[in-house]
């Protein structure tokens, strides 16, 4: 009896500390396997890009690069008039000594990185060193091992947060792929097809099988355009717009929202998209006979959860006919922008139904939101 | 009796000569500069789908659990007998005898569970483990020479007990005993090696080439910390385990002279886990600090990375075994008929522990929401906030160092009349010399607070030499004031049952606990094998989250605690005996 | 044998406050950090 209760007692201790380590926070592991990607056709923008993610992910630059005095905090500061003293300080002999520009930072940020005691900013280096050994460990050695495009990425991006135009070679086929770290508090994604059922590109373009025409065909893109563009084109839609397209139509905020690797995976992947067999003539019928068939025609399900199609990027309509009448409901649909729902932005929603849609497709797409269970 | 001294002074003669022979094992220099093993994700053999590293994980943990328990008790065993022999009082002899034989049931488990990590890592990891034995070369082979060292003097230590129990003769016991400890030492200093050399390699190149000599490669930047830290450690938790044993007999006997000395076992067992125990968080903090000095990547990815949170569920477990350590030695005071006037002051005790504990538990900073940022003001709380810092933290941790060390004081004055004429003043300079160093304490945390994150490390040395300063200070005058003291009637067994379960507290606490910080010291290696040099690529390498961490960890524990359970009962069979035919 | 024991009391505490401070002095300097009138930064 007594060595039962004993038994008990210890039991219930451990699912005590059990419990415990589950109510804290969970730092979900990255166990997707290594990917590396081709930085091959990466632009200048994208080279930044990819330079402010190695700075927190890979580089692990922020873990003493930060407000915690353990680095200067290369973020906070105004990077062209640090560079500036840098260069010119009279402890400073390295390879940039004295000389001014945007050359002369990119050199010095190399050797910052590959021989981080060369200069040590006062204060901050190994203690009883006198500022002469920097803690600062190798960037290119183990354990962070930057490849050379990847240094040339971190310094692309700390040229442009000086206001300097960056000087780094871009990457080239023979370089050595990137790994596609993610960061650990959301993996990214590395196939071509869940980044494309991710953010909804296949609801308006013809992807993954979608059939959509709602954005142009983007088959054979590899042939029209360079992938520079093709990126520039993800990030920032509305500077070219494709003929027979409206602008605004595209999110612009992909820029924000998908990671670097997954812009890198996406990229590759449209410039190898084969052309599209020629879609067949007279295809395009009139009117939708079905609010169904207006929704697909429409592409409503690439952003609103409709039709199963857990959409997320704007507002859930289920009992949408609860909260609003029909006017009400028809007025959103033709000016979206007049009333934007708690937690959503504007400028998402295309706003030129109100000229695209036959009224009858109107009238039946009102009765279906009306209808539409919670 | 000639035999067992021959054969003891052979283990002798090898005994003392096998430290240098392991540590300096092969010490001619590779010629061959040939790096690190690369295996790709596809050379980790995959057997049945069964978790290569869980059963890695596992096997290393109830290895280190066992052999940290038979480390152990043989030092305070050899202590304890050493005890018997300068006051003459045979309980102390019995009672190390009886130490002893508990660890004798448990000895040839940790043989057979290091068999089965030595097997799973040969099995699930042969590139790695073919790395490590180049490196170390002839180490392993004198590893397995060492280990059956210990086997013969343990045996020989135990069984020669009662036949080398008085006279000239106990002092060639203990001789015994002490060649014991330097080799089960010798054994945990070389398999710390290894362990250390994957966290902070030395002897090879950047490329993982042997470049140096296997000294060299022992002799790497965290095997003394960890040496340390280990040693203290292990005997905190062999007091821990032993005074779990002695808590279990002293509620199951029924016969009050036995209920007697399992009290005073336990009480004794308590007082060794909090001596391993009170100058473990600086051995900790070395160990820390050598991290950091090695690379400050490892120090950060530990102490403000990914791991941080695990330090909560860490001051969590010391927080509890503190609270418990202390309860029972307050449940102590009801021994002694003096003990009352002391009790007064538990309540005070009681609330810097609990408030020390709570400064503690603060997380420094919280991984939160952007609306739940805004809705705090800052990923800190504005009044708790300075709670979650270092500084704060350090003054706690001593004050409840202080505290655990003031309610051990009472206990042993509590069975003490001093007799000395000036003990009022005497009294009066050691109440003195508390408020003074709390003062301290307190003082230099608030002044680490005010300054700079530098000056914060610099300000937390002088708080651990004011604990060390107190704890040292008042034995000394203890040790004068108390002198000829009346002693006073201890009622060995006039114990709460609940007490009791504050000994049981311990060693489940500290299993779990110990299991934590090998999760975070594997850890910090992140994704290598060993550290620069190797890396994982095995589909395992990620750092698991701190819940699965917790479910392993638990299985684990209750692992341990199974066998256990059989060791005791185990030993117990031993001591049980039929009737014989009348 | 002194007969106040809180003149003995008040005594110690300036003994002992002396010596603490001495410690954290040493401490601090050997680790060039600044002591006393100069401690505080702000």
């Amino acid at each position: 009896m007594t060595f039962l209760r004993i038994i008990v007692f210890s039991v219930v201790m451990m699912l005590f500390f059990q419990g415990f380590s589950h109510m804290l926070p969970q730092v979900e592991p990255d166990t997707s396997p290594p990917v590396e990607v081709s930085t091959d056709g990466l632009d200048m923008a994208g080279m930044i890009a990819l330079g402010e993610e190695l700075f927190s992910g890979k580089g692990t630059c922020t873990l003493c690069h930060n407000g915690m005095g353990r680095a200067p905090d290369t973020l906070e500061m105004d990077l062209s008039a640090i560079f500036f003293s840098r260069l010119g300080d009279a402890r400073y002999t390295g390879v940039a000594a004295g000389k001014d520009g945007a050359k002369a930072v990119e050199g010095y940020l190399r050797e910052s990185m590959q021989d981080p005691s060369v200069f040590v900013v006062a204060g901050f280096g190994k203690k009883g060193s006198n500022d002469t050994v920097s803690p600062m460990p190798v960037v290119d050695a183990a354990p962070i091992e930057l490849s050379p495009v990847e240094m040339n990425a971190v310094i692309a991006f700390l040229q442009d947060r000086a206001a300097f135009e960056p000087t780094v070679p871009l990457p080239s086929a023979d370089d050595v792929p990137v790994a596609g770290d993610a960061p650990a508090v959301d993996a990214a994604l590395t196939d071509p097809v869940d980044i494309i059922d991710e953010y909804g590109c296949a609801a308006c373009h013809d992807l993954n099988e979608s059939g959509a025409d709602i954005g142009p065909l983007l088959g054979g893109i590899g042939n029209r355009m360079s992938r520079a563009l093709v990126m520039e084109a993800i990030i920032d839609p509305n500077a070219v717009i494709a003929d027979g397209f409206d602008a605004d139509f595209m999110p612009d905020d992909f820029g924000e929202t998908m990671q670097l690797s997954e812009l890198i995976v996406l990229s590759t992947y449209l410039m190898e998209l084969p052309e599209a067999a020629p879609v067949a003539a007279g295809d395009d019928e009139g009117p939708a006979s079905t609010a169904i068939e207006v929704i697909d025609a429409y592409g409503c399900g690439g952003c609103h959860d409709l039709e199963g199609s857990e959409g997320d990027l704007g507002p859930n309509l289920g009992g949408i006919g609860a909260r609003m009448d029909r006017a009400q409901i028809k007025a959103a649909i033709i000016d979206p922008e007049a009333e934007i729902a708690d937690g959503f932005e504007g400028g998402m929603m295309p706003d030129d139904f109100g000229d695209g849609m036959a009224e009858s497709e109107l009238i039946l797409i009102v009765d279906y939101l009306m209808n539409l269970p919670e | 009796m000639k035999t067992s001294y021959l054969i003891a002074l052979i283990v002798v003669f090898v005994a003392l000569l096998a430290p240098e022979f392991a540590l300096a094992a092969g010490d001619e220099v590779s010629t061959v500069l040939e790096g690190a093993p690369k295996p790709s994700r596809l050379d980790y053999p995959l057997i049945a789908g069964i978790s290569a590293r869980t059963v890695a994980w596992s096997m290393a943990q109830m290895h280190l659990f066992l052999a940290a328990f038979v480390l152990a008790v043989p030092l305070f065993a050899i202590a304890t007998e050493f005890m018997s022999v300068a006051t003459g009082d045979d309980r102390f002899d019995n009672m190390a005898r009886e130490f002893m034989k508990i660890t004798m049931a448990a000895y040839s488990l940790t043989a057979l569970v290091g068999g089965g990590l030595l097997l799973s890592l040969l099995v699930f990891y042969p590139h790695l483990m073919g790395y490590l034995i180049k490196v170390f070369r002839g180490q392993m082979l004198i590893y397995a020479l060492l280990f059956g060292l210990e086997s013969i003097t343990l045996y020989v230590y135990f069984y020669s007990w009662d036949a080398l129990r008085r006279g000239n003769r106990k002092w060639f016991h203990m001789s015994i005993g002490l060649l014991l400890n330097t080799v089960g030492l010798t054994l945990m200093f070389v398999a710390n090696a290894w362990a250390s050399f994957m966290m902070s390699p030395a002897g090879v190149d950047a490329a993982g080439a042997i470049t140096g000599t296997v000294w060299e490669a022992t002799r790497n930047p965290l095997w003394n910390p960890l040496n340390l830290h280990r040693f203290l450690d292990n005997i905190a938790y062999g007091g821990a385990i032993v005074g779990g044993y002695a808590a279990y007999m002293f509620l199951a006997e029924k016969d009050p002279v036995k209920k007697a000395h399992y009290d005073w076992m336990g009480y004794t067992s308590n007082f060794i886990a909090i001596l391993g125990f009170l100058p473990l968080p600086f051995a900790g903090y070395w160990l820390m600090a050598e991290i950091y000095a090695y690379s400050q990547q490892m120090g950060i990815t530990a102490m403000g990375g990914i791991l941080a949170w695990l330090f909560i569920i860490q001051a969590v477990l010391i927080g509890t075994i503190m609270l418990a350590a202390n309860y029972y030695l307050w449940s102590g005071l009801m021994r002694t008929d003096r003990g009352a006037q002391y009790a007064k002051y538990v309540k005070y005790i009681a609330v810097v522990l609990v408030g020390g504990f709570l400064v503690w538990v603060t997380p420094h900073t919280l991984i939160l929401t952007a609306n739940e940022i805004q809705t705090l003001g800052g990923t800190s709380h504005k009044i708790l906030g300075p709670l979650g810092i270092m500084p704060a933290k350090n003054t706690a941790v001593n004050l409840m160092l202080v505290m655990t060390f003031l309610s051990f004081q009472m206990f042993y004055r509590s069975s003490r009349v001093p007799t000395v004429s000036w003990a009022k003043s005497g009294n009066m300079v050691v109440i003195a010399l508390y408020v003074v160093g709390i003062v301290n304490i307190v003082g230099a945390g608030m002044y680490g607070y005010i300054t700079p994150t530098v000056y914060k490390v610099g300000a937390s040395v002088p708080q651990v030499l004011s604990t060390l300063m107190i704890i040292i200070g008042s034995v000394i005058i203890d040790v004068f004031m108390l002198r000829g003291a009346k002693a006073e009637k201890v009622h060995w067994g006039r114990m709460s049952e609940r007490s009791q379960y504050a000994l049981f507290v311990l060693p489940v606490a500290f299993t779990w606990l110990m299991g934590l910080m090998g999760y975070i010291r594997s850890s910090l290696r992140t994704k290598w094998h060993v550290y620069t040099i190797m890396k994982d690529n095995s589909p395992e390498n990620y750092i698991p989250s701190l819940g699965d961490a917790g479910n392993t960890i638990t299985a684990i524990t209750l692992g341990f605690m199974a066998i256990m359970v059989f060791v005791f009962w185990l030993s117990r069979l031993g001591a049980t005996k039929q009737e014989s035919r009348s | 044998m002194l007969g106040n024991r809180w003149l003995v009391f008040g005594v110690a505490l300036v003994v002992w406050a002396g010596i603490f401070y001495a410690m954290d002095k040493s401490i601090m300097e050997t680790q060039g950090l600044p002591v006393g009138a100069d401690l505080m930064p702000l």
